[in-house]
């Protein structure tokens, strides 16, 4: 094994163990973050849904069922909070005050569940997740937005192609004509507001302010993983090439230092870097080279990876231990002072992807032209 | 005709050796410019960017004692060179105080006093023996007649590490002399030379092959600045930029060297 993969491995079971760890203080969910001044925050519904096809890949790769086990637990925590309407709420569980349904972690929230139906055949899943993907079409109006459920009152963020793409799984899992035409109207509305230099308006979490790389990667993926689904590079895919060529050049040039946000002109905020965003812009160019075989994508995939490592804990007190930072510095803009459960996520996606990606072509063998 | 030649570094023995070659083959040398690489800039970019082993890395190549340019390491193709040509010197100054040409110690290629010097020396080119990107003043000062020797085969494998990522992306290893312009490795191309991949070779050791084979063919072309400047640009899609090898890429391709056995004997001729 190379050197390099024994070290992703080792990172891996370190972050495994710490996404084990972010669910330990209550039942069913995980902890949104870890702060070394509050302590383990409270449930996140989204992430503990999104972390949910994580534990299911960690429970293959480590061949540990402890990890299947956690992850049809948070189904069932999930399953347990949904809305009668079929959504979930958004921020944090037990919410404060007024309760409000959110589009973007109903999204993601679908994820978790098709995977558990992929993964198990139990159809409560997927009719939990058809439940919310049902009330996500019922409000997308005919130009592809929603008036309702934002992150931030009367902005919908180019990102929600992150949403989308949940959609068409469950579209494609239940036949649903609607839900996936739903989908459709929503991509179509992502792809008109992306500019001439392949950046998308409106990708961050504020209209006009710069996107922290989480969000680009976010719309990025949602647009190439919907274009998979659909068989619509031309559509989907392609408008979101140029974007990443630049991020990989943008994370070459950095030796995987990204900038942790951009602006529409594409514009660096390089005071620091949005480690979740790095880890994710990894997995797109790990996703993008599925379909274009390049090796150079592996290689700016992996300075972002091997970045994002060095950032992690790997030792240390039981609560840091495998824990990845929001931003570096610390105190960075994006999720300062805390461990965010999602960069953790992201980052053990990444490096399962790799690793997988660098056993295929271990199992080549020869040099290439010989 | 004179010429005038950059490096990247004193340490750079296959500078010596293209010198040297220019200088049995009747060229006369105007001057190299070195770039100095103690920048206290360049080093906090470096440590930024890549860390503090980064930075330590560049150090020890810089001073001459990494595996790449270690006197005391095993013999490679550049030291092999050196014995058999007889070519004592291992640093450029060295070399240029014994053959009383002048070097220049420059920050930058593209500083104005880099520019100055070069303009002074009225070269008819510039042999590219490394030392950063050239900006549009310093080529428009020689009439964009400057020529460099890629390790990589142009146009399919542009930017840094050609040579490994040739290996990596099943490219025949190729040296490729072209023209320098303000592309990344977009110039026109002068001559392909294939290189020859043995058993036992490892990246070091290739990479010293690349090296040498292209100062020699750059010491048998300078007589291009002689002859008008191409105006065909190169055929082809500009490829995807090659950058550094990250390191499990880098692991990759020495255990596929480690494997390496030769099908057939290329028919090309190896210049080395």
């Amino acid at each position: 094994m190379l050197r390099s993969l024994e070290k992703y491995d080792h990172h891996l079971k370190v972050t495994g163990a710490w996404i084990k760890r972010s669910f330990e203080r209550r039942h069913g969910g995980s902890c949104a973050y870890y702060s070394p001044l509050v302590g383990w925050s409270q449930l996140y519904p989204e992430t503990t849904g999104y972390l949910i096809p994580t534990l299911l890949r960690l429970a293959d790769y480590l061949d540990d069922q402890s990890y299947r086990d956690l992850a049809i637990e948070a189904g069932e925590w999930l399953l347990s909070i949904q809305r009668q309407e079929g959504c979930w709420n958004g921020g944090h569980h037990p919410p404060r005050g007024e309760t409000r349904p959110s589009v973007f972690n109903s999204g993601q929230i679908l994820q978790g569940l098709c995977s558990l139906y992929l993964d198990s055949g139990a159809d409560h899943w997927l009719l939990s997740a058809e439940r919310g993907a049902k009330w996500l079409s019922s409000g997308v109006e005919a130009n592809g937005e929603w008036l309702t459920g934002h992150y931030r009152s009367g902005f919908q963020p180019s990102y929600y192609a992150r949403v989308a793409w949940p959609m068409l799984e469950v579209a494609t899992l239940t036949q649903d004509d609607q839900i996936k035409a739903a989908a459709e109207r929503v991509l179509g509305w992502v792809v008109k507001r992306r500019l001439k230099n392949g950046s998308f308006s409106g990708w961050g979490f504020e209209a006009g302010a710069p996107a922290f790389t989480h969000t680009i990667a976010y719309t990025l993926r949602g647009l190439i993983e919907s274009a998979e689904i659909l068989d619509d590079w031309a559509w989907l895919g392609m408008p979101a090439e140029a974007a990443l060529e630049r991020l990989l050049r943008l994370a070459e040039l950095s030796g995987g230092r990204l900038a942790g946000a951009f602006d529409d002109d594409w514009r660096a905020d390089k005071s620091f870097v949005c480690v979740t965003g790095s880890a994710q812009v990894a997995l797109c160019l790990l996703t993008l080279e599925r379909r274009f075989p390049d090796l150079r994508l592996v290689n700016g995939a992996a300075k972002l990876i091997d970045w994002v490592c060095g950032a992690q804990w790997l030792h240390g007190p039981r609560a840091l231990r495998g824990a990845v930072p929001g931003s570096v510095p610390f105190h960075g803009r994006y999720m300062a002072f805390r461990y965010p459960n999602w960069a953790a996520k992201f980052q053990a996606d990444a490096l399962l992807g790799i690793i997988e990606r660098m056993r295929v072509e271990l199992e080549k063998g020869k040099l290439a032209w010989t | 005709m004179d010429i005038a030649i950059t490096a990247g570094l004193n340490r750079a023995r296959h500078v010596v050796i293209l010198a040297e070659a220019l200088r049995r083959r009747g060229v006369k040398i105007a001057g190299i410019l070195i770039v100095s690489p103690f920048q206290t800039s360049r080093l906090k970019r470096l440590v930024r960017n890549r860390g503090w082993a980064s930075a330590r890395s560049a150090i020890s190549r810089v001073l001459g004692i990494d595996g790449l340019i270690d006197r005391n390491k095993a013999e490679g193709p550049i030291s092999e060179a050196m014995k058999s040509r007889e070519i004592g010197e291992t640093t450029i100054t060295a070399w240029t105080r014994r053959h009383h040409v002048r070097t220049f110690n420059v920050s930058s290629l593209n500083d104005p006093r880099a520019l100055d010097i070069l303009r002074s020396l009225e070269a008819s080119g510039v042999v590219y023996g490394g030392g950063g990107i050239l900006g549009e003043q310093f080529l428009k000062i020689v009439n964009r007649r400057v020529i460099s020797a890629h390790s990589g085969p142009l146009p399919a494998i542009r930017g840094m590490n050609a040579c490994e990522w040739s290996l990596l992306l099943g490219e025949p290893p190729t040296v490729t002399i072209h023209f320098i312009d303000r592309g990344v490795d977009t110039g026109s191309i002068i001559e392909k030379l294939a290189v020859v991949v043995q058993p036992g070779d490892t990246v070091s050791v290739l990479r010293e092959k690349c090296a040498l084979i292209g100062v020699d063919a750059l010491a048998r072309r300078v007589d291009i600045f002689e002859q008008p400047y191409p105006t065909q640009p190169n055929a082809g899609k500009l490829s995807r930029q090659c950058f550094v090898l990250a390191p499990v890429l880098k692991e990759l391709l020495e255990v596929r060297l480690a494997n390496f056995t030769p099908r057939r004997i290329p028919k090309e001729i190896n210049h080395s």
